[in-house]
């Protein structure tokens, strides 16, 4: 199809414009503030729905059990 | 309004008045139940057909004459179809359902035309199944990790950027403001691994590279498959289920941004290690040698960040199915990339290449952390898309301790077996001249394969366990409860509001 | 949630949409009553999401950088394409001596890989199954006999010192493992010297030549064949 120079070019230009991508999205994080509050993003996975602070999984049919235990063990005695 | 333009109109959540732009995680879960079952249920069927071919080809190394006479199943066949089969069919199958799982619920918002995705994963299964079928009739190609028939290249490349589009659009249309570390890996990975895997057919196959230059391609391509698809994606579950299950924060969520953006740094160079000693230029094996062991740097980073959220929640890690896959994978995680790194620097390399140590590492990486992470994830998807409960938690206790005490075997196994088998083919007589015979160095290893089909014994039952576990709660009444609630703790609640 | 200056409320609806029916429904239930008090407890907690890099860290990445500068500093031989040689320094020349060519030593290698499963390590054979090499005629009489045998393999029956033996040996040529010129020099070179056995070597010339003239055999051959071309010394 190609003369092998030829593909290695458009192969390199491929390459080019992925790494520019990559600068391009490390730019926009830094701008948009995506890393300016950093404890806010590391909560933004719990809602309503699955807040902090609860255990979220347990074995069926263990949950009852463990998470007594585990409500003991967090309870200053 | 054009049926195309409103269609892609339709995607965008904004365009739709009167629906709530944020949506529910239930809301989420409903809207990906479809895609993502059909995804895992693929998934958990190529496991165990990977499985077999695994089995197969381990027996074979100690015991030749095993299935001899089956053209089908000689051992290059076998192999090559079990690795197909566990990364094209098992893992990615996974990822699908994983990612694009996690990414919808980070972005908040519901997966519209599910349809395309179903279409789109179908035809991907298709491509596997005709590319492991290839494979078992001799069609297979010499280019390890691509060794299905290029022929169904197109179909999977098509079919996946279908499926992977939809991470994207997710992303683009998200309505948190904050991108959460999990979606960076996501994201990223959805497009790395097409660049990967285009590149690699094109510069093998389709318009294929001059002499050197396709190994150094293949082996670009292989090792940033583990790198750049799987690593990411199983970080980013990582990433997403540990804090979520603990219900904590993760640690330092600084480093875990530090990290991802090594990583991707990193990671790329660090496939030509494979080919130190080989004939390419020099430069190029020590760039990647540096690239290898500079990945120590989000390794640790990651590794911090993971144990030290797990760290005095023992019990609660314990108790939860999803938490001791999870953090199973997490510790083989750290352990598997720290031993990349010391496989790279020429001294371990002149030992360990070749040799069977090369493929414990393999299994240390796509096996006891990417796929024990998969499990742990699929452990807390199941529950939540079908909003019922896991029948059983015998079975999830036979799969845990089968993969994990089976993977445990295996590399001591391989990692023993192999270095002695280095050191072996190493080893020279006063005049220079090799000391053991090939014939010697393979009987010095048969104990070690034996080992490895003792560990895929247990493995495959852990994974009939799973099978027959996931197909049986596809298959269970629409509402099952414990008495004392599901593993959903809000569950009660979200049950009581669709009733009502 | 994350609530950063650019993407201030741009998608969000009004409270009252923001609740979704079932977030109304939830509310004032005791479960939630109860969660709420979790969290309070839990706040009290020193769990803090973030936390500065720990300086031992820097430290060790710093010197990972460090060590990878000069590794490679070292080793990217002026990052030429024509050097394979990892502690290939400038002034070396692109030209890489190649090892000193020793018959002997590759011919060891080469019989331990392929002659000593049958032949045995020491050329002693198996008495009635596979013949000897040490002292046999047939290795250190002839060369183009000895070469032929390489060259075509070896079936049916022969007379070796005495002890007669019907099996075949595979070919080293064309109609078998293929090896070049080189290595039939090598092993036959080797087993030529090794042993107690005292011959001259093999050269790659006689090697060649032999392949010229047997070029039309394609089949291997038998004891008779060989001792009508060259009869035992």
């Amino acid at each position: 199809m190609f003369e092998w120079n030829a593909y290695l070019i458009i192969i390199a230009a491929v390459a080019g414009l992925f790494f520019a991508t990559a600068v391009a999205a490390l730019v926009w994080a830094v701008k948009n503030g995506q890393f300016s509050n950093l404890e806010q993003g590391a909560r933004s996975i719990f809602d309503a729905e699955e807040p902090e602070g609860i255990q979220q999984d347990f074995f069926p049919g263990e949950a009852d059990e463990q998470r007594a235990k585990l409500e003991k063990e967090r309870r200053p005695s | 309004m054009s049926p195309l333009l409103s269609f892609f109109s339709s995607i965008d959540p904004k365009a739709r008045p009167g629906i709530p732009v944020k949506v529910q995680l239930s809301e989420i879960d409903e809207s990906m139940r479809t895609p993502s079952i059909l995804f895992l249920s693929a998934a958990v069927c190529w496991l165990v057909i990977g499985s077999f071919f695994a089995l197969v080809a381990s027996i074979k190394l100690h015991s030749p004459d095993f299935l001899a006479n089956v053209e089908w199943l000689t051992f290059g066949r076998a192999r090559s179809a079990h690795l197909n089969a566990m990364a094209f069919g098992w893992a990615n199958n996974a990822i699908f359902a994983v990612s694009l799982w996690i990414m919808a619920r980070l972005c908040k918002t519901a997966v519209r035309h599910g349809g395309l995705l179903i279409i789109a994963g179908i035809f991907w299964n298709i491509g596997v199944t005709i590319g492991v079928i290839g494979i078992l009739t001799g069609g297979l190609t010499s280019v390890e990790w691509l060794e299905m028939p290029p022929q169904v290249a197109p179909i999977l490349a098509f079919s996946y950027i279908l499926i992977g589009v939809w991470g994207v659009i997710a992303f683009r249309f998200r309505q948190l403001g904050h991108v959460y570390v999990s979606q960076w890996y996501i994201l990223a990975a959805l497009f790395w691994f097409p660049w990967l895997y285009i590149i690699a057919q094109t510069m093998i196959f389709i318009e294929p590279a001059r002499g050197t230059v396709q190994a150094i391609t293949n082996w670009w391509f292989a090792h940033n498959v583990l790198g750049l698809w799987f690593t990411p994606v199983g970080l980013g579950a990582i990433y997403y289920f540990l804090p979520k299950v603990l219900g904590r924060p993760i640690y330092s969520y600084y480093l875990s941004v530090l990290g991802f953006w090594s990583l991707a740094l990193f990671y790329n160079w660090a496939g030509v290690h494979h080919l130190i000693g080989g004939p390419i230029p020099v430069w190029l094996i020590s760039a990647g040698i540096v690239a290898s062991v500079m990945m120590v740097i989000p390794v640790i980073v990651t590794a911090i960040n993971h144990h030290f959220t797990a760290v005095g929640n023992a019990r609660a890690t314990w108790a939860s199915p999803t938490l001791r896959f999870i953090v199973f994978g997490a510790m083989s995680y750290t352990l598997a990339s720290l031993f990349g790194s010391g496989m790279a620097l020429r001294d371990v390399n002149v030992v360990t290449h070749f040799t069977q140590f090369t493929v414990g590492h393999a299994h240390h990486g796509v096996y006891a952390f990417f796929t024990m992470v998969m499990y742990g994830s699929i452990y807390f998807m199941m529950p939540r898309m079908l909003n019922r409960e896991w029948p059983s938690a015998a079975l999830i206790k036979t799969h845990f301790w089968c993969c994990a005490i089976g993977i445990g075997i295996m590399l001591v196994g391989l990692h023993v077996g192999g270095w002695i088998q280095g050191m072996m083919m190493n080893e020279l007589t006063p005049d220079g001249n090799p000391k053991y015979t090939f014939l010697e160095v393979v009987h010095a290893l048969v104990p070690w394969l034996f080992s490895r089909s003792v560990s895929g014994v247990l493995l495959t039952i852990g994974h009939i366990a799973f099978f027959v576990h996931f197909f049986w709660m596809l298959a269970g009444p629409k509402i099952s409860r414990y008495r004392e609630g599901p593993t959903l703790l809000l569950d009660s609640i979200r049950g009581e509001g669709k009733a009502g | 949630m994350a609530d950063n200056p650019h993407h201030s409320d741009k998608h969000r609806p009004a409270p009252s949409d923001h609740l979704s029916e079932i977030d109304r429904a939830a509310y004032g239930d005791d479960s939630i009553h109860r969660i709420h008090q979790q969290l309070g407890r839990e706040k009290e907690e020193p769990t803090e999401g973030f936390s500065q890099i720990p300086i031992v860290l820097l430290f060790l990445f710093g010197a990972l950088v460090f060590w990878g500068g000069i590794y490679i500093a070292n080793h990217s031989a002026e990052f030429r394409y024509d050097i394979y040689d990892p502690d290939w320094k400038p002034g070396f020349g692109g030209d890489q001596t190649a090892a000193a060519w020793d018959p002997i030593k590759k011919g060891d290698r080469l019989f331990k890989n392929n002659c000593a499963a049958c032949h045995q390590a020491e050329g002693q054979g198996v008495p009635g199954v596979f013949p000897p090499l040490a002292g046999s005629p047939y290795v250190v009489g002839s060369e183009d006999r000895l070469v032929k045998i390489l060259l075509r393999g070896l079936s049916g029956p022969i007379d070796v010192l005495g002890t007669e033996y019907n099996g075949n040996m595979p070919s080293y040529g064309e109609n078998g493992l293929g090896w070049d010129d080189r290595d039939i020099h090598a092993i036959t070179t080797y087993v030529r010297q090794a042993f107690g056995n005292e011959a001259p070597p093999i050269t790659e010339e006689t090697v060649a030549r032999v392949r010229g003239e047997i070029a039309s055999k394609s089949t291997a051959w038998s004891a008779d064949e060989l001792l009508s071309a060259h009869p035992l010394e």
